[in-house]
Order: structure tokens, then sequence, then C-alpha cells
């Protein structure tokens, strides 16, 4: 893999910098001499090539940012790429990624992918080629292509809400199948043996794909099974979260609990279930996991997994600064999550309740 | 075609021209227009870029003067999904005519709002969209220089600086208004959070106090400084009823407090809307699930994104002015069960 010598690498990104058209007026030539000098100095004469090189050098002023950049290597900018701000987990996260940032005097840049790794990849291709000095990422499911672009560039990055310790780039998170897992058992410590489960989109959602995980492997290993019939995965709409609630009620043979893949979800289906009559827990127990705002607030206030997402995003954010300045930063970190025992979930109904409850 | 591994940094445009097969002033006028283009030639070139991982640097080679393909967009907040929406269905848009929409949070601080600006700028933005009418005079000044589509989203009102998007919050203000003296209340009072920061919602508080003291009737204007959430939703109310425990009928700020009146009216034993109507602002997801499913002013947002593009998209291939530089995309009052 031979590399065309060039310029120095110093002395071309300046002459971008100021732009070229300066610089071959200033010299007396066409901008495509420059370029071509610039890419491959043996291209022009000696001379020439020693003219072009001191004007660049006296010249010098560079007027955008992305210039700058490329001289000093340093925009104090920094992006972001998340699946969505139409959440309310996202949308605090970066609020209080923002505060942090912004505390430090870095400016904070976002993109959406909608969950679409091409979409993702131009994405940070974009804000790559602006300069910016670090980015943050979701999950750690990205195109080879992302990483190579990454590593390539020497862009600084950390994926945000997955916890990878034995992968070799740095990811901050909790433990979501952990978290999984505690919230099934809480329902399994109860006494629940039918246990149902509203997931979330699994496609491209490693942080989805977790929680399933924990909370499957949980069921199993309590000898239960998870009911084909008893598992549905919805997007994040409060609808449609209703109508899964709705699917797996109106079944003769039904759970006396369902695990939700988060709040959102959670809102739906407890809401479905009171609608079609269920008490919450005394019939059936609904249980969540984000712990938003409105979960305490609820009747019955919603028993969820409280996660720290705050402090998720504040801490991806650190380790940025903290690289980016040369300073120690951990490359991985775990963060704890906790469950929250509210109303939601109790004990399943009796036997002969549950007889009565389904005259 | 052949995979080249040579270093990214190197892969030129004459590079993407070759491969696609199209001329270097095809490719350069794609980066900066896409829509000026044959789509074949589109197609191609977008293909090359790919395969040959090219990273267009339009500062490089003299394109200092070009313009970039993204549009940066400013937003207030997160807390609400109001921006979301708008953002999400510009984009949609945008990104299938290849640019790429970029967004900051301002968190309603002018030194950021800015700071993001600048930052749009230096990049040569295709378009720029703001929220809002008003901006620091320093960011009104270099909008104004900036030669590239300027949208100001979310508000009518005063005099854009190019283009806007959006509906009158004094109007929304005043249909809340007209709504709850219909239903028959008579005490009055619009429970704002974050006001001295949020412009719109001052609009809309002052809108339904004209509209009231216009029929009539007694109307209060209850603040908390603090963003809008469950427990400033509780503090409102308790100030609300401190100052008139008789008001019987609340316009909220939006949606999120309105919600959080609801579950304190529960805890209080306050019968909504029997007792207390409640109207909020934004037709948020939960508004219709709520018990009772919330009354509210529904916006459209996601209309306001499309608008915005449709806007920009059309001065960008167009190269004209638009004949309608300012877009209302209104409201509807959705009645539900809260009042």
């Amino acid at each position: 893999m031979k590399t065309v010598s060039s310029v120095d690498p110093q002395t071309a990104r300046r002459a971008r910098g100021i732009g070229i058209r300066a610089v071959a007026k200033k010299a007396g030539v066409s901008t495509a001499t420059v370029s071509r000098f610039l890419n491959r100095p043996e291209s022009v004469s000696a001379e020439l090539g020693s003219r072009i090189r001191t004007i660049i050098d006296e010249v010098g002023y560079i007027p955008d940012a992305s210039a700058r950049a490329l001289s000093s290597r340093r925009t104090r900018t920094i992006g972001a790429i998340i699946p969505t701000i139409d959440n309310a987990m996202f949308a605090q996260g970066l609020q209080a990624l923002q505060r942090y940032l912004a505390s430090q005097n870095y400016l904070l840049l976002l993109a959406t992918n909608e969950y679409d790794l091409d979409v993702e990849l131009a994405q940070a291709r974009n804000l790559v080629s602006r300069g910016i000095d670090g980015l943050l990422l979701r999950g750690d499911a990205h195109h080879d292509a992302l990483r190579d672009l990454l590593r390539s560039q020497e862009i600084d990055f950390v994926n945000v809400g997955v916890y990878s310790p034995d992968k070799p780039y740095p990811s901050i998170g909790v433990d979501n199948a952990a978290a999984g897992r505690c919230i099934a058992r809480h329902l399994i410590d109860l006494g629940h043996r039918s246990i149902g489960v509203v997931a979330a989109m699994q496609r491209n959602n490693d942080r989805a794909q977790a929680r399933l995980r924990g909370v499957t492997s949980a069921i199993a290993e309590a000898g239960l099974t998870l009911e084909p019939d008893w598992f549905v995965q919805v997007n994040y709409k409060l609808d449609e979260a209703r109508q899964a609630g709705r699917a797996i009620l109106k079944r003769a043979n039904r759970p006396t609990a369902i695990v939700c893949g988060n709040d959102v979800i959670a809102y739906g289906v407890m809401l479905e279930a009171q609608k079609l009559g269920f008490d919450v827990p005394r019939d059936l127990s609904v249980v969540g996991f984000d712990d938003l705002e409105w979960s305490r607030h609820l009747q019955p206030s919603l028993t969820t997994i409280h996660m720290p997402t705050d402090e998720i995003w504040t801490r991806a954010g650190e380790y940025l600064v903290n690289k980016l300045e040369g300073h120690p930063a951990m490359m991985h970190r775990e963060i704890d999550f906790s469950l929250v025992v509210r109303e939601s979930s109790g004990p399943p109904p009796s036997t002969t309740a549950r007889k009565k409850a389904a005259e | 075609m052949r995979r080249s591994r040579r270093n990214r940094q190197t892969i030129k445009m004459s590079d993407v021209a070759e491969a696609a097969n199209v001329s270097p002033s095809t490719v350069s006028l794609y980066l900066r227009r896409p829509g000026a283009v044959s789509k074949r030639a589109g197609a191609a070139i977008q293909s090359a870029i790919e395969e040959l991982g090219y990273v267009p640097n339009l500062m490089a080679g003299g394109l200092a003067a070009a313009r970039s393909r993204v549009v940066g967009v400013v937003v207030p907040s997160m807390r609400n999904a109001f921006f979301a929406q708008t953002v999400s269905a510009m984009q949609a848009i945008m990104s299938s005519r290849g640019l790429q929409v970029m967004f900051g949070n301002t968190d309603y601080d002018e030194a950021a709002e800015l700071d993001l600006v600048r930052a749009y700028l230096s990049w040569s933005p295709s378009a720029m969209v703001i929220t809002g009418l008003h901006h620091a005079p320093l960011t009104r000044d270099l909008l104004r220089a900036a030669d590239c589509p300027v949208v100001e989203m979310w508000e009518l009102g005063a005099s854009p600086i190019d283009l806007a998007v959006g509906f009158s919050h004094d109007e929304v203000g005043r249909a809340q208004a007209r709504h709850l003296i219909r239903k028959g209340r008579r005490r009055l009072a619009f429970l704002g959070a974050r006001m001295q920061d949020d412009r719109r919602a001052m609009q809309r508080a002052d809108g339904f106090a004209a509209e009231a003291r216009e029929a009539g009737i007694a109307a209060e204007i209850v603040h908390h400084i603090k963003p809008a959430s469950a427990e400033t939703a509780a503090a409102l109310l308790a100030k609300a009823l401190a100052k008139d425990p008789a008001i019987d009928g609340v316009a909220a700020s939006n949606d999120t407090i309105a919600l959080g009146l609801l579950f304190e009216c529960v805890r209080r034993g306050l019968d909504v809307p029997q007792h207390l109507s409640i109207i909020g602002f934004g037709d948020l997801e939960f508004a219709a699930f709520s018990n009772p499913s919330l009354t509210t002013i529904r916006p459209f947002g996601d209309v306001i994104g499309e608008e915005i593009a449709g806007l920009v998209l059309s001065v960008l291939e167009g190269g004209e002015r638009p004949e309608n530089a300012i877009i209302n995309t209104g409201f509807v009052v959705v009645e539900r069960g809260s009042a």
C-alpha cells in the first residue's frame, strides 16, 4: 500500500485553509497547479514548489472553522448520532450531556439516524468532514465502514448505552441484560409462573435485545417458558403498546404478569388492561423499564428499572473530554441500574380468583 | 469497480468522477446541489462515493465558497416532543434530496444560540432553520448576512428575517380562553412554566388573558420559573388555588404541565372537569390516553417540518424566492375529557 508522497500535512492543511485561490493568485499560477502541488509535489518544479510553500506560510490567515480544524485539529465541537429524539430517554440524556459539554466549552451537534445503520454512516461522514473533535454513538452495532472511518480519521469516540468491557472500543452503559433479568426475577419471586413480554422493536437495537435476553434467561432459569402468544414487539408508541396488551389479554389463556421493554410500552399495556377491566396489580402485574417522569405519578404507580440516563450521557461526555485533553480516561464504564418497586406489581391472583376473573 | 485501499484522505473528487463515469464538474455540482444533476448521474456518483469511501471536504481545493449539504437546525429544548416531530419530518424529506440535518439545542440560552448559529454558518450550510422570531442582535445580524435561506419556525408575528413557518401563539392562548368560557368557566387562570425564557409560552399567556379580559372574565397568569414537569405542575396548581380557591378553568402552557395538573387533581380529590376544567397545548402522545383524556390544542409539528423542507428545497433547486415566504400552519382545538 504505497502512499503517495505529498507536501507535509501541516502545510497542506494550511493551504486548504486559506483557500487555494489566494495562494494561486499570489504565486501567479492556476488553482489546479497549487492543488496538484499539494497532492504530488514532484509534479511541479522545485523552484515553484518552494515559492508556493513560502506563500502558504506567509499568508497564514484561516477564515473558516473547518480549515482551522484542519490546521489546529481542534474545533471544540462534539457530535452525537442517536436513533431519534422522539424518545424521552434520549432527549433527557442529551440534555444532560449538553449541559456538561457546555460547562467544558464544547459545542454539541446532533444528528439522528432512525435506527438505520446506513444513515448513521452518512451522518458520521458528514460530521467528520466538518471537523468534529469527538463522536458519541448509540450502542455498538455499527457499519464496519464507520469503524474504519473513525480509525482512519483518528476521531475519538464512545459507544453509549452499552457496556462491553471485552471489546476494544470505549463503551459506557448499563448492563441491560442484567436489568432485564432483575425485573423478571422480581415477578418470579412474587410467585408469577405465567409471564408475558411486550418488547421494544429488536431490529438494530442492541439495548432492547439485551433487555429481552435478560428477561428470557430469567424465565428459563426458573424452569418456565415464554409462550409465543404472550410475546409481542412494538415501536415506541403508546397506541401500539395498547394493541399489544389487548392482543395478549384477550386470550383465554393469559399471563398473570407482563414485562414491558420500556415505560412507554408499560403505560400503554396498563391503560389497555384497565380499560379491559383488569385491576392492576390484583388481576395483572405490569412492569416497565427506564423510570420515566410519569411512572411514579400513575395510578397505580409503575414498578420499573431506574436507568441513570443523565449519568450515562454525562460520563460518556467526560470520557471524550478527558481523552481529548490528554487526561486518563476509563475506556469502559458500567453504570448501576436499580429496581424500583411501586404499586403495579404484586403477587399473582390465586387460582380461584383467576377462575372468577375468567368468567 | 476496483476497491482501493488507499488512505481515504487521498481520494479526490476526480477519482469519484472516474468511477461514476461523469466529469469532475458534475461531481462538484452534485456535491453542492444534488437535485441539479440527472437521477442516473446522481445515483452513480453516490455509489462511487460510498465504494471509494470518499469524504467530501468542501473546504479543500478552493471550494471554500461552495455550499455544504448541511441544514443547520436550532431548537430551544428537547424536553417536549414538539421539536422532535418537526426535525423528524424535515429530515425525512431533506435526506431524500441529499441534504443532511444537523441540530443543536440551546436550552433557551441566547449565547448558546449564537454559538450554534456561528458554527453552522462557518460550514456554508444549504439552509438555516431556527426556532422563534426573537434572537440576540448579533445572531440576527449573522443570519441576515447569511447567503442561504433562513427559516424561522414555530412562531409567527413579527417580520421574519427571511422565511417563516409556524403559527400565532397569541391566537392559541385566545383559543384556550374561548374554549373554557364556552364551557361556562368563569374564573380562569393560565399556568405557565419557564415563561421567563420561553417567549412563545408568554405570548400564549398574554393572548389568554387578553381574550378573557375582552369577555369581561377574571383571569390570572400564574408562573413558575422551572421547566415543565409533574412537580412544576403541582406547584403551579397550589399557587393558583392559593390565589383564587374558586378557579374553575385553567389553561396550561403545555401538555406536560396539563398532565401534571391532572395527576395533582386526582391526588387532591379535585374532579376534572366538573370541579376544574383543564386545557393543554401540544397534543403530546399522552393526551389521548390520560384519565380523563386531555383537551388540548394541537399544533402541526410534522407539517411545520414538511413545509420548511418544501420551502428550502424550492429555493435551493429553483433558485427563486418562493411566493409565500410566510406559512401559517395553524392549530386545532382537540376536545376530549378534561375541558
